[in-house]
């Protein structure tokens, strides 16, 4: 039977567990008052930026951010289509569009607001117990019809590859390793950049087609200061 | 007051922990890294392949499909020459997804377009373009 001390105990591990990693907490409608705003809709990803030393990292993110931003209820233009047409603009990365008026994505994608990411970190840690990918990314959705920023995610992610199916002891060890190994070199690895998005998304206000569109505002979560992000 | 709080990190902590999916990706990510990765015919056909099973998989579970996969799956079948596919492909996104409707036009025409270059080039009797956007 679940008692109320249970309950009580739950709460203050569940709590506990969120806190330990921040500093203060905001609600979402204070930290990304322009997103309520605006309800931006239909959102084109830009190629990233690459500044990690991970040539592929590029191909990871790209391939793996569509699918947990589309499940926050936005609509995300089918990134193997607008990248392609930019690459035959010329672009084939965000840098050239740094400074550039937006209002071209709604004239030519009908877009409400573009992404624009920059990785700067992307490491692959080996190690015989915990194997872990480091990402590290700056991302901002900026209106295309005002080029402010509406949502911006700045951190640091660590997702721990050997998580899964493991047990087994020395041997399943062993095994782990090499499996994450293989991993690693194979599309499986996909699994895990993926999730880095998603955890890199879990602050955004959520989008029109999420059932609880309009309705996060008070929802709090982890106030992200840049100045203090850099450890 | 306080158990507000409690509850509202409560569902946080839960909405963290089971995500309640939206739309059904597939081997989605899987598939496309593998086609980006090295471009061979196999890891293309895998990922239209994959493309085509979401949209199936997402009827069956009465899901909508997920943003942009028609837009894409037409797309692919625009580079395999497949005028009529893409064109009911680039269709169902803009009516799946109004606010898609600015680039699947821009699509259409491209394709049409092309199909029209086709037409010429095998000098075929029948017109496809004529069904859809002739006139463009």
């Amino acid at each position: 039977m679940i008692t109320l001390n249970k309950i009580k105990l739950f709460v203050v591990i569940c709590m506990s567990l969120f806190l330990t990693s921040c500093v203060t907490m905001v609600t979402k409608g204070n930290k990304f008052p322009l997103m309520y705003e605006e309800k931006p809709l239909a959102i084109v990803v830009l190629p990233p930026i690459n500044e990690s030393t991970a040539a592929d990292a590029k191909e990871y993110y790209s391939t793996t951010i569509q699918e947990p931003l589309s499940q926050t209820g936005y609509y995300v233009f089918p990134y193997e289509v607008t990248s392609e047409i930019l690459k035959m603009e010329g672009i084939y990365d965000a840098e050239l569009l740094t400074n550039m008026p937006l209002g071209k994505f709604r004239e030519y994608f009908g877009a409400d607001a573009v992404l624009f990411t920059r990785i700067q970190k992307w490491d692959l840690n080996y190690a015989v117990l915990v194997s872990t990918l480091e990402v590290s990314i700056n991302a901002q959705l900026k209106s295309t019809k005002t080029d402010q920023v509406l949502w911006e995610y700045n951190g640091n992610i660590v997702v721990d590859l050997s998580g899964g199916n493991s047990g087994g002891g020395l041997a399943g060890l062993v095994v782990k390793v090499v499996v994450v190994a293989l991993n690693s070199a194979m599309a499986d690895y996909v699994v895990h950049a993926r999730t880095a998005n998603v955890k890199a998304l879990g602050s955004i206000p959520l989008g029109k087609y999420h059932q609880q569109f309009n309705q996060d505002q008070d929802i709090e979560i982890i106030d992200q200061n840049p100045e203090e992000q850099k450890l | 007051m306080k158990k507000t709080i409690l509850l509202t990190i409560l569902g946080l902590f839960f909405i963290g922990c089971v995500p309640k999916q939206l739309y059904h990706w597939g081997n989605y990510s899987q598939t496309l890294y593998t086609y980006k990765k090295e471009a061979t015919n196999e890891a293309f056909q895998a990922h239209y392949q994959e493309l085509l099973e979401i949209i199936k998989e997402s009827e069956k579970r009465t899901l909508r499909v997920p943003p942009g996969v028609h837009g894409e799956l037409g797309y692919l079948q625009l580079t395999l020459g497949k005028a009529d596919e893409a064109l009911l492909n680039f269709n169902k996104e803009k009516e799946l997804y109004p606010e898609s409707r600015v680039l699947m036009d821009r699509l259409i025409l491209k394709t049409t377009k092309s199909s029209i270059k086709e037409v010429k080039y095998q000098e075929l009797g029948k017109d496809p373009v004529e069904k859809e956007g002739g006139k463009l």
